[in-house]
């Protein structure tokens, strides 16, 4: 499998663009993964086929003479016929040639061995630069992760700070509203509720005192009655204020303005719409 | 009409071998095949024609003298020559300072030139693999196909580049492994 990466580096190598350290770890590359090296063998034609896209021109019929001549021209053997004073000269000092030979003999060894050192070396050094690229690219990608986060904190924090301004600058009982509910006049229903609603949070509590409890299939619930609705807004069930409990309700939908607050006895488990009796209501 | 089954020149293995036996017919047959796409190449690159013919001398001398390391495992005869071509282009480039000149002329240049007269048939071929290869660079988004030319001919480095089209070094990356792809796709052989 052939990454994007690879892609990449093997596109720019194709091209020559590799350079220094990232050549040597891609040529390393290519030769343990065949693949990659069909890859760039056939990027290798592509780019040498850029070539043809220049606009095409003969060169001068000259030219191939010239360089026939320049070429055989390179291969002719040259002649060399020493003077007898040099053959003279070269046999007196007919040893030197095997010091010299002797002498290269030594350096060579000497030069093999520390050629096998230093290929050592680079291996190491090649594998060395593979790990550390490797290790450079997975830090990159958690710094890349890290960065994200902060800037999702961030983000946070300052609407967080936005909310606590507001909130510090809020006057919770300016806000409150209270509504007073009783049975509907003429009406045989007893009991009566007081409920308090704060529109910011879009929460409020009932209490009641002296509700009969509901029938064993039937529940108390709440309704809000906002003018921008047609019909009113369910609060929830509120059948435990028939005990005397203080209920906290939210409606199932925003709430502009409270016109009224009412409570009727509906099915058990509560409708969508109201059906039921009201037997309290209170209006603002 | 058929796509021709490979967008570059091609040359048996065994024509460089018998040039590194020093088989000058050989030799003749590999200019007759090379000469033209080399020398459009390094006249692209260098700007003059009296460098591109000095240039192709060198490249040819070469040839003939290295033909024996040529190894065809690692890619073919053509990709071997034009790499020699272009390194030493290249090498011109850098060593005489004449990149700033390189965008100044080149089409008045290129209409000053007077080329030889091709025999027909290698009109017909040249025009056939020149237009696929044209064709197919055309054919990249024009971000793609600059960033390529700026490497290819003008020999730049990827900062270089970066640094000519004003762009960070991993857009430029990424456009020229988009456009290599994409070369690669549209160059494939036909089945």
């Amino acid at each position: 499998m052939i990454t994007e990466a690879q892609e990449e580096l093997a596109s720019l190598y194709a091209l020559d663009l590799l350079e220094g350290v990232e050549l040597a770890a891609f040529e390393r590359e290519l030769t343990l993964q065949p693949e990659l090296a069909a890859l760039t063998r056939e990027l290798r034609e592509v780019s040498a086929a850029v070539a043809l896209s220049a606009e095409q021109i003969d060169p001068p019929e000259s030219l191939e003479r010239e360089i026939l001549r320049s070429v055989r021209t390179q291969d002719l053997p040259r002649e060399f016929k020493p003077s007898p004073a040099r053959i003279q000269a070269v046999r007196s000092f007919g040893w030197v040639p095997w010091a010299v030979a002797a002498a290269l003999a030594v350096t060579c060894g000497v030069l093999q061995i520390n050629l096998s050192r230093v290929r050592v070396q680079v291996r190491s050094a090649d594998a060395e630069v593979l790990s550390l690229r490797s290790r450079v690219n997975a830090m990159d990608g958690e710094r890349r992760m890290l960065q994200s986060r902060i800037a999702e904190l961030e983000t946070e924090r300052s609407t967080l700070k936005t909310q606590v301004v507001s909130l510090q600058g809020r006057d919770p009982f300016n806000q409150l509203a209270a509504v007073a509910l009783a049975p509907l006049p003429g009406s045989k229903d007893s009991g009566d509720a007081a409920a308090v609603w704060d529109p910011i949070s879009q929460t409020g509590m009932l209490k009641a005192a002296a509700l009969p409890p509901a029938g064993p299939d039937q529940d108390y619930q709440l309704w809000i009655v906002d003018p921008q609705y047609p019909n009113p807004v369910s609060a929830g069930l509120v059948t435990s204020v028939a005990d005397g409990k203080t209920v906290r309700f939210k409606p199932d939908q925003p709430v502009a303005q409270v016109a009224a607050l009412a409570v009727s006895l509906e099915r058990k488990g509560g409708v969508p719409v109201r059906e039921g009796p009201i037997v309290l209501l209170g209006k603002l | 009409m058929e796509s021709p089954e490979s967008p570059t020149p091609e040359i048996d293995e065994s024509v460089l071998r018998a040039i590194a036996g020093r088989d000058a017919d050989a030799f003749s047959s590999l200019y007759q095949a090379f000469s033209r796409p080399l020398f459009s190449l390094a006249f692209r690159m260098l700007q003059r024609r009296e460098d591109a013919e000095e240039l192709l001398q060198e490249v040819f001398v070469k040839i003939w003298n290295d033909a024996a390391a040529y190894n065809g495992a690692k890619g073919t005869a053509f990709t071997w020559a034009a790499t020699i071509t272009r390194n030493k282009a290249i090498d011109r480039i850098r060593s005489s300072q004449r990149r700033s000149r390189l965008h100044q002329g080149a089409e008045a240049e290129s209409s000053v030139l007077s080329p030889s007269q091709p025999a027909p048939v290698r009109i017909v071929e040249a025009h056939e693999t020149a237009s696929t290869v044209q064709g197919a660079l055309k054919s990249l988004p024009a971000d793609q196909r600059i960033a390529m030319e700026l490497a290819y001919f003008e020999g730049l480095s990827q900062s270089e580049i970066a640094e000519r089209l004003q762009e960070p070094i991993t857009t430029i990356k990424g456009r020229i492994r988009r456009a290599m792809m994409t070369l690669r796709k549209e160059l494939q052989p036909a089945e």
